[in-house]
């Protein structure tokens, strides 16, 4: 744990150099070895931190806490051990990133907001849609096919202000990490890939307040003990101010977010720790009181860690979350609310078996209830009817176990089996077609149309109108060349069971989450992986290489002309056909000195084909293979850090992406007077390429030393080049002119912004 | 219910004060040229209606996005038939195919549209849709983003049990579709905003009774058309098929719908 505030330290090594063995911390800072009797020397390392050294003696099993001293960040006295990552190079862990929240801090972002999700754009394989589009998409994955976990529980939505921030305040956050591939059996529920993110546990020592203020929004974080070295607390809170992103019109419009994260931990004695966290965060839209838009995540989680011996570990979690969505329209006279609540249990064991086996395995439990929508009057002189969409239940059970093994010095294994089983409940009323059909072909037009609902039925709550099972084999292996570099394998089969159902190219938080069912079956998805790591002149620099295959089962596109919102019969407007995704991974970095950073490269291709469902049938694009939406041929990110001295830090980013897939008019229309664009098959053109540099200089100034009070000033500049990255093209007639034009729609140019960082 | 994405998209646009939009040139793929039939039959009701109300449909062909003008088809021939009649339109030599009909059999017939063009024949067939009228139409002094929009109320009162499909042609190419899905049998109204429209500008919206197919058709249009959205929201847009076939030659289909649809007009002046 760190010394300064008993907060537990993730992926900390514990090697004893003697024999060559080690264990690595878990999520909660628990390790366990196992040894015959003697005398060792055991070494505990972690980046950014002083390593130590201890000599026991083994007579019998012990505890050992550890803490560990943070480095002072005078430059000529960083240590870095030699053998930090080593461990890392025969883990059979592959396809993974982790950032721990001060890096995430340094990266700059626009308006000078240190963002979680704009940081793992610059890591390979991970892409956007570009500014203005919410969340990331993973090895061509889309933004749906993540699983994102804050402090065990699943966020359904992972932005402010549709997209321009995450919902993560990285003053909260310890540690996080992206799995790509490889993806240990202990997580499910979602095909492309895993952010698991810990939020900090409070000091357990001291009182300490951090904060900024910023262009765009302020924080504040307290942390301290309650009592000491035994429970501590964390309150941190975030907002944007109210009207700033209005200033131009001089009437009553505000959009803000605000979010507030708290966590209570307590030590109970060595072997019980609990932990209450909670979320809360909400956007809110308020145009002239005529149209009003809030949304938002809350999460309440209790979580026990429980050692049964020195060699079980375990962690129950019980999970609270609620995603909410409400609109008011006052000039229809409507309002709607709607939102998914579930509640999951959890409980994981990794038990420490030998120091050649570990075992990890558990259950999990989601009870789903979605509520697509409330709508009802806002006025009384409105002509809307109350009506509540049908509600729609859902539960989804998991069971695992894994094992990591390692057979030689040189190979080790992880294997594991997850097993799923997901099922739809009982609703009021569930849609029924003839011939189960909710999708007719029209074989003169070539052309999808909505089926008619021939009855509803009505499910009782406790029923099950459909279960789904599956099996998830997952495995990895790494093979050690020697000490410095390593070839990995994976192969994971995951499953999905609750689609986005989106017709846009990017989510917007009015999108419905659908569960499977009856007419909607899970993804299923088959992805291969196989990387080179190589640490190169003791581990100053790294390299990791990688390619993927991925074949994705089930996937829905949308009929041309579908629509999707609040529509109680989402069947009627969806195709299901399949997606693959191939590519390339190259990440270099450089670990140690005054320059460090990173060149990561991806090469990919990403694509998907709905193919009709009986040889008459057209399919989508004929039931050709055409580019999702997400793919991104070339993706270049550049991370550069340069510690000039005590006072100054420097900071580059550079991006490239290929443009994104679009759409182009092959020709226009004319009907009923408007001037209307045709289109050919879906995603066949592209964007321009998407590029920019940001730059940020963080001024640390000297007096902070020698008092308790510690400030620090963020500098930055987001686009230097002021390059005019298109969000979209649209293709229209100008009104006044009548004139057909291409217009580019760019949301951020050069953008320069202050933030001052405090801590005392 | 109305297009609840493309309000959004209004926020987020009036979200990013740095957000902007230009003209660019693209160099854009191109196409045959194909036949375009804009067969939306407006049946007007109106005080001292005749017995026969004038249809008429337009030809012309797509053509590359950037040209100013469509080109019209003349030396078409096209009939309008019922069971047991057949109407000749008579080509203009404009674009336009008109023909007068008695509005008795429009309101009760099913009529099939043929249309000859270069030796292919175009068919489709539709019925008429009967809309409601307009109860009120009034000025409000709301705004909505901008704060120099022009409210007007309109307000109509949809059947009891039927499910009915709304197109309204609120002047100065501007559409809007709605269903009463949240509505039924109710007195209903909804505020619409113009832009950059002034004092003693006159406005004539249009109540059209559509059905689903076609009421689906024109939502798609009406926001292909670019005309109140575009941006990170918009829907990815496709091949406009409406519902006309080519029975000699399908894959050389044409565009445009084929729909007969009643009609109440009512006028404000904006003061």
């Amino acid at each position: 744990m760190d010394s300064s505030s008993n907060e537990s330290l993730i992926g900390v090594n514990v090697l004893i150099p003697e024999i060559g063995k080690g264990a690595v911390t878990n999520e909660y800072g628990f390790y366990s070895i196992t040894l015959p009797k003697g005398e060792y020397d055991l070494i505990i390392t972690f980046l950014g931190f002083e390593s130590v050294r201890k000599h026991i003696n083994l007579d019998q099993n012990q505890k050992l806490n550890f803490e560990l001293t943070e480095a002072t960040e005078t430059l000529d006295e960083v240590i870095i051990e030699d053998n930090v990552e080593k461990l890392s190079i025969r883990k059979p862990q592959m396809s993974i990133n982790a950032l721990n929240s001060s890096t995430i801090k340094k990266i700059p972002v626009v308006l000078g907001e240190a963002d979680v999700i704009k940081s793992i754009l610059l890591l390979p394989g991970v892409t956007s849609g570009g500014e203005g589009a919410s969340g990331f998409n993973v090895r061509g994955g889309s933004v749906d096919q993540n699983l994102i976990l804050l402090d065990e529980a699943i966020i359904f939505n992972s932005s402010h202000l549709f997209g321009f921030f995450s919902v993560f305040n990285p003053d909260a956050i310890k540690d996080l990490k992206l799995y790509k591939g490889g993806i240990p059996a202990s997580y499910g529920g979602r095909v492309s890939s895993v952010l698991d993110i810990y939020q900090k546990e409070g000091n357990s020592k001291e009182f300490h307040v951090n904060g900024g203020i910023g262009a765009v929004a302020s924080r504040i974080l307290a942390e301290g003990p309650i009592v000491k070295d035994k429970s501590s607390f964390l309150i941190g809170g975030r907002a944007s101010y109210a009207h700033l992103f209005l200033p131009l019109f001089d009437n009553e419009n505000k959009a803000y977010f605000y979010d507030l994260n708290t966590k209570v931990s307590y030590k109970l004695n060595d072997n019980n720790n609990f932990y209450l966290s909670g979320y809360f965060g909400r956007d809110v839209f308020n145009i002239e009181d005529s149209f009003i838009n809030t949304y938002g995540n809350s999460v309440v989680n209790l979580r026990w860690n429980h050692l049964f011996t020195d060699k079980l570990f375990s962690n129950l979690s019980l999970i609270y979350s609620d995603y909410y969505y409400g609109l008011v329209l006052d000039f229809v006279g409507f309002e709607y609310d709607s939102g998914i609540r579930n509640f999951n249990i959890k409980y994981d064991f990794q038990h420490y078996l030998s120091n050649n086996f570990q075992l990890n395995y558990g259950l999990n439990d989601i009870y789903y209830r979605f509520n697509p929508g409330y709508i009802e009057p806002n006025r009384d002189d409105s002509g809307i009817i109350a009506e509540q969409l049908t509600r729609k239940y859902a539960n989804e059970f998991a069971a695992y176990m894994e094992a990591e093994h390692e057979l030689t010095p040189d190979l080790t294994l992880r294997y594991g089996l997850r097993f799923s089983y997901f099922t739809r409940l009982g609703q009021d009323k569930l849609n029924l077609y003839e011939n189960d059909n909710p999708l007719l072909f029209n074989e003169d037009l070539k052309v999808y149309e909505p089926a008619d609902r021939i009855a509803t039925i009505q499910y009782s709550k406790s029923s099950v109108i459909k279960g789904f099972a599956n099996l998830e084999p997952r495995f990895s292996l790494s093979y050690a060349l020697n000490d410095a570099s390593s070839f990995k394998a994976s192969y994971n089969r995951m499953a999905q069971y609750l689609h986005l159902i989106s017709n846009t190219n990017s989510p917007t938080p009015l999108d419905v989450y659908a569960p499977s069912g009856k007419y909607i079956e899970p993804q299923l998805l088959d992805q291969y992986a196989l990387g080179y790591f190589r640490e190169i002149a003791d581990n100053s620099y790294s390299l990791e290489t990688e390619v993927f295959y991925k074949e994705v089962q089930n996937r829905l596109d949308y009929r041309d002309g579908a629509q999707l919102i609040a529509n109680e019969a989402i069947e009627r407007e969806i195709l299901s056909g399949e997606a693959r995704s191939y590519g390339f991974e190259f990440l270099l970095k450089k670990n140690e000195g005054a320059f460090t950073g990173w060149l990561a490269y991806t090469l990919s291709k990403s694509e998907q084909r709905i193919p009709g469902r009986t040889p008459s049938e057209t399919g989508i694009n004929n039931g050709d293979w055409y580019n999702t939406p997400y793919d991104k041929t070339h993706d270049i990110s550049i991370y550069a850090n340069y510690q000039l001295n005590e006072k100054w830090n420097f900071n580059a980013n550079f991006l490239f992406q290929t443009g994104q897939p679009t759409n182009y008019p092959t020709s226009q229309f004319q009907f009923q007077g408007l001037a209307v664009p045709n289109y050919g098959p879906r995603n066949q053109e592209r964007l321009p390429a998407y590029h920019r540099v940001d730059l940020s200089a963080t001024l640390t100034p000297r007096k902070n030393k020698n008092r308790d009070w510690h400030a620090e000033w963020v500098f930055s500049i987001y686009n230097v080049y002021n390059r005019r990255n298109a969000a979209s093209i649209n293709f229209r007639e100008d009104q006044s002119t009548g004139v057909n034009q291409a217009i580019r729609t760019s949301i951020f140019g050069i953008i320069p912004a202050v933030t001052y960082n405090f801590k005392f | 219910m109305f297009r609840l994405k493309n309000i959004l998209f209004l926020v987020l646009i009036a979200l990013t004060t740095s957000a902007c939009e230009d003209v660019i040139d693209v160099d854009l793929p191109s196409e045959e040229p194909r036949l375009v039939i804009d067969a939306l039959i407006r049946i007007p009701e109106q005080e001292g209606q005749e017995e026969t109300v004038l249809a008429f449909i337009k030809l012309t062909t797509t053509a590359p996005f950037y040209d100013e003008q469509v080109p019209i088809v003349t030396g078409a021939n096209a009939t309008l038939n019922t069971g047991n009649k057949s109407y000749d339109l008579t080509d203009q030599s404009n674009g336009f195919y008109t023909a007068y009909i008695p509005r008795e059999e429009i309101e009760n017939e099913v009529f099939t549209l043929k249309v000859e063009y270069n030796n292919e024949v175009y068919s489709s067939t539709t019925k008429y849709v009967p809309t409601v009228p307009i109860d009120f139409i009034g000025q409000g002094d709301s705004t909505l983003f901008s704060g120099d929009e022009r409210e007007v109320i309109v307000i109509y009162t949809d059947p009891a049990e039927s499910d009915d499909y709304y197109l309204f042609d609120l002047d100065y190419k501007l559409f809007l579709v709605s269903e009463d899905e949240f509505y039924q049998g109710q007195t209903f109204g909804f505020s619409y905003f113009y832009e950059d429209l002034s004092v003693g500008a006159s406005i004539t919206i249009d109540i059209l009774g559509v059905d689903k197919n076609f009421y689906d058709y024109m939502n798609t249009v009406i926001n292909q058309a670019g005309r109140d959205t575009g941006g990170p929201f918009e829907s990815p847009p496709a091949t406009l098929r409406g519902n006309i076939v080519n029975t000699t030659n399908p894959d050389n289909f044409a565009l445009g719908y084929f729909a007969i649809a009643q009609e109440y007009s009512a006028n404000i002046v904006l003061e």
